[in-house]
């Protein structure tokens, strides 16, 4: 009987050893990108197939650590597009090293001035320019073209909200992509418009919107929490100068389930709430203002109710409608 | 640990096989004990003492049951189904951490030990080495399958022939280690880049909500959660089986292309078939079989039917599947089975493509209320919700295609048939080898970027 070679086992035998030595050779190298990394979180050879997911030859140099400086979010030509690049949202290991540490304090104060410079609300009387109510204050139902020159830029959620609440979907824009993240909002291709599917910036560049709520954040959830504000921040203040007479809305960051954060304590509503009060700051009340969700599908220990939700993160189908209640709710 | 931990494969699995290989044969067993008892503890330790408490009882018990004593087999299997009820029921109310990794496999393993001991189907009697070996043998503890002792004792690589010359034996091990290789990287492939993928589709279905699912995907969900259960438990069999194959033991099959099969009783031949031929073993034939009449044909298969349901676990939903396999079974057998020859075979072979992947969903559901919302979107005649969005199904066929594709094509039996008849071909080792990386590189990714899997 004619014997065959073993090519599968000596396949395996020779590739391995050969990521092992090319993770051994890169590790005080180009791998040197991965900090995280320790002999006992995983086999040497995951760095050679980590440096293929992001470009990186095991041959390469080690990286020079930059410091980027923090913009000052009161510029508006601020490098949204350099923080996309530098910062690409797949890249979980690049952002806390990459993103300034602190966001200045006076952020929402330079956001408040840059604004009243760029997009006086007196200049443009036809805009409406809505206030949320308080939201203890008697809810009050809008109009059902309230919302036709609304944008909604979001994750996931937005997603599914342009999907299961047609009475929003029949009258507002939806800018919303799955795994959006405020690293790559303005880049993301998700802006359908007349000249076909374009990135969220060039359809800002080209149609004009009197209200934009934002819901982001829950990708981020395990990322430098400064960075994401700065950010988030940065975001703002680049929809500000795309679209000055829009009124700006910072929708709270929706809530997880309990049973989520069991599962996956990286999702938890001890961050969510932290991070909520951070964006909170980042509004002034004037024309950029934040709007909490969150009282609308809490149970009673403040985490996403287990009955609107399947996965513990997204509302399923029929509670979508709560989502537009509570902005109906916020909206005067 | 799981067989798709990168750490298994990439030391805990090297390691051991350089040891078992290079020990001398009548050290085997035990570097295999060794590393089975590591490989649990890694796993659960918690109920790790359980693992051995029941090992040391069954092994004393069992020399008992080997001289024929009834009653301590009798002992030993009550004392082994008892336990395994009662942790099912822990496991049910105060959820699945109460539940011992592999519980449902070993008990059953140990169970047949006895069973196969007082038939005097083992001989010579198993030394406590062997039967720990047998009990924990990492490769199945966790999920099966489910090996009798005899197969267990028959490892050639444990009793080398003294015919055999070292070249020969050399060679032979080669041989084992290919095959195991060329299993587990199906396997591998399988489970990770096939039914991964379609557990993420799925789990995308679920967040919509059950009750609001265009009809469209509700219909794709049905395929989509039968191909990702098939390429798990196969992907995780072949795995398993492969490991085994590497130890020197021969290759246990434990799905022949059920999807294949022409009946709902035949695909329950070829799916999960050392489940299936434990329950005909040791429940179906001891109670009578099909050798009494129709009356207890059909109160035999509703016993083995409500078992087999609560063996997958303890709830409404599991017995809702448990029954309807058996009301199809029944219906087969005493109604369709007798229509003239084209229609019976065309139905026959409608059940097995239409009805048992419908089967699943209650399979799938973990609240009556679930499934009762499913239903009503597969079906939309009598309730229609609101908030359905009727291009929900747009998104979910686009981003996964190729891993419903992919499975279809895998449910053709010439395919994955030929790719092991050709298994040493060159063209082979160049797939599965890419195969393998592919699935490594999408494993390797998920440990780096735990959102990987579950992107909002």
């Amino acid at each position: 009987m004619k014997r065959h070679p073993h090519l599968i086992t000596l396949g395996l035998l020779i590739s391995s050893l050969g990521l092992t030595a090319a993770g051994a050779y890169g590790r005080t190298r180009a791998y040197a990108r991965y900090p995280e990394y320790t002999y006992t979180s995983a086999p040497l050879l995951t760095l050679p197939l980590q440096g293929i997911r992001d470009g990186v030859s095991f041959w390469d140099p080690a990286p020079e650590i930059t410091v980027v400086e923090t913009e000052p979010v009161t510029e508006p030509e601020a490098p949204q597009d350099e923080i996309s690049e530098e910062v690409p949202a797949d890249s979980s290991e690049a952002l806390p090293e990459e993103l300034p540490e602190d966001v200045p304090e006076e952020v929402p104060d330079e956001i408040s001035e840059e604004v009243t410079e760029t997009s006086p609300v007196d200049e443009t009387p036809d805009i409406p320019r809505d206030e949320p109510a308080p939201l203890a204050g008697a809810p009050h139902a809008a109009e059902d073209t309230y919302y036709a020159d609304a944008l909604f830029i979001g994750d996931s959620r937005t997603v599914g909200l342009s999907q299961y609440c047609p009475a929003l979907d029949a009258q507002a824009s939806f800018y919303c992509q799955v795994s959006l993240t405020v690293f790559g909002a303005l880049t993301a291709p998700c802006a359908t418009t007349a000249e076909g599917v374009v990135t969220i910036e060039r359809a800002l560049e080209t149609e004009h919107f009197g209200k934009v709520y934002l819901m982001i954040g829950i990708n981020e959830i395990g990322y430098d929490k400064d960075g994401f504000i700065e950010a988030y921040a940065q975001l703002i203040a680049k929809i500000r100068a795309l679209q000055p007479e829009a009124v700006i809305y910072i929708q709270s960051i929706m809530h997880v389930s309990s049973q989520k954060e069991i599962e996956q304590p990286v999702f938890n509503n001890a961050a969510v709430n932290e991070r909520n009060e951070a964006l909170r700051l980042l509004a002034n009340d004037t024309d950029i203002f934040y709007i909490d969700l969150n009282y609308k599908t809490d149970d009673a220990n403040g985490a996403l109710d287990a009955s609107l939700t399947f996965d513990g993160v997204h509302l399923t189908a029929g509670a979508y409608d709560l989502w537009y209640q509570a902005i109906k709710e916020q909206t005067r | 640990m799981s067989f798709s931990d990168l750490s298994f494969i990439f030391r805990f699995l090297p390691l051991f096989l350089v040891t078992y290989y290079i020990a001398p044969a009548y050290l085997r067993r035990f570097v295999l004990l060794c590393a089975s008892l590591l490989f649990y503890a890694l796993g659960d330790a918690h109920y790790f003492a359980l693992l051995i408490f029941l090992t040391i009882v069954n092994h004393l018990l069992g020399i008992q049951a080997a001289a024929h004593r009834r009653i301590f087999c009798a002992l030993a299997v009550i004392l082994d189904a008892e336990l395994l009820i009662a942790f099912k029921l822990l496991g049910t109310a105060l959820g699945a951490s109460f539940l011992p990794v592999g519980i449902s496999f070993y008990t059953f393993k140990m169970i047949s030990y006895q069973v196969d001991l007082y038939r005097g189907k083992v001989s010579p009697r198993p030394t406590p080495l062997d039967t720990a070996t047998y009990f924990t043998l990492f490769a199945q503890v966790t999920s099966g399958p489910i090996m009798r002792y005899p197969e267990y004792a028959a490892s050639v690589l444990w009793h080398p022939s003294a015919l055999m010359s070292a070249k020969d034996r050399r060679l032979f091990c080669l041989d084992r280690l290919e095959d195991g290789a060329f299993y587990f990287c199906t396997g591998l492939a399988f489970k990770v880049l096939i039914a991964d993928h379609l557990a993420m589709c799925w789990r995308q279905i679920g967040t919509i909500g059950y009750a609001h699912l265009s009809t469209p995907l509700a219909w794709i969900g049905v395929l989509c959660y039968a191909l990702n259960l098939y390429f798990d438990f196969w992907g995780f069999s072949l795995m398993a089986s492969g490991l085994t194959c590497a130890l020197g033991f021969s290759f246990i099959e434990n799905f022949h292309h059920p999807y294949a099969a022409k009946g709902v009783a035949d695909f329950y031949r070829r799916w999960h078939m050392t489940l299936g031929s434990w329950f005909r073993d040791y429940v179906y034939i001891p109670l009578g079989g099909s050798r009494k009449g129709a009356f207890f044909t059909i109160r035999n298969l509703l016993l083995v039917w409500i078992m087999t349901a609560l063996w997958h676990g303890i709830s409404v939903t599991f017995l809702i599947w448990g029954m309807v396999l058996f009301l199809l079974i029944v219906l087969e057998k005493y109604v369709t089975s007798r229509l003239p020859g084209i229609l019976s075979s065309c139905l026959m072979r409608l059940h097995v493509w239409v009805l048992v992947p419908l089967s699943w969903i209650p399979f799938a559901m973990n609240s009556f209320d679930h499934l009762g919302g499913y239903m009503h979107r597969l079906f939309p005649f009598a309730h229609l919700p609101a908030n359905v969005y009727a291009k929900d199904y747009v998104s979910v066929v686009q981003n996964y295609w190729p891993f419903l594709l992919a499975g279809l094509v895998f449910l053709i039996p010439a395919v994955y048939d030929t790719m092991e008849k050709k298994r040493r071909h060159p063209l082979t080792a160049i797939v599965l080898l890419a195969a393998f990386w592919c699935s490594v590189y999408s494993l390797a990714g998920t440990d780096a970027n735990p959102f990987m899997y579950f992107r909002f």
